[in-house]
């Protein structure tokens, strides 16, 4: 991976606080498990800004290499992955998410 | 072998065999998996690392998507 784009997936995954990287959007997700982290975070009242990895390959298979993590959807807060749908569920249910993401 | 047989032999390998390992095609499609992985070997990792280790095991079935989805279900013994 080179330097720059390195650079530009922090600079996506920098986009805001919380960063979903998902298929489709908050409006439309395009998969059950994208679906599922979206309600959650509607659920808590969370400010967040998604990325549709179905309209961008590079980042898509980048941001798998980057973080080191195989799956979709990503959920990010201040730079650092969170999990996926799996943990942000089990995060959601223990009341962690709530916790990380609505304490400033 | 099965998507399943090769999915717990694999992980097998990692956990080693007093681990308790199963693999569900929890819809029938042959696409959605939940595994789940009890083992000592998670002890002192956070949920990432733990996962981690899990997706490490089954990269090559996932990356070939003969695991399209999987589902974690890990304890730590």
């Amino acid at each position: 991976m080179t330097e720059e784009f390195k650079k530009h997936l922090e600079s996506l995954i920098n986009q805001s606080e919380t960063v979903l990287f998902m298929k489709g959007d908050k409006y439309l997700a395009k998969c059950g498990f994208s679906a599922q982290v979206v309600d959650v975070l509607n659920h808590l009242g969370v400010k967040f800004t998604t990325f549709d990895i179905l309209e961008d390959e590079e980042v898509r298979q980048g941001l798998k290499e980057y973080s080191n993590w195989p799956t979709f959807p990503q959920l990010y807060h201040n730079g650092e992955l969170v999990g996926g749908c799996d943990i942000v569920t089990e995060m959601f249910q223990s009341g962690e998410l709530k916790e990380l993401l609505c304490n400033k | 072998m099965n998507v399943q047989e090769q999915a717990n032999k694999a992980l097998k390998e990692v956990f080693g065999n007093e681990a308790l390992i199963e693999v569900i095609d929890e819809r029938g499609d042959g696409r959605h998996y939940l595994v789940t992985v009890a083992s000592s070997i998670f002890k002192g990792k956070n949920r990432l690392e733990q996962s981690r280790l899990v997706y490490g095991a089954l990269s090559d079935l996932m990356k070939k998507d003969h695991m399209h989805a999987v589902r974690l279900e890990l304890k730590t013994l």
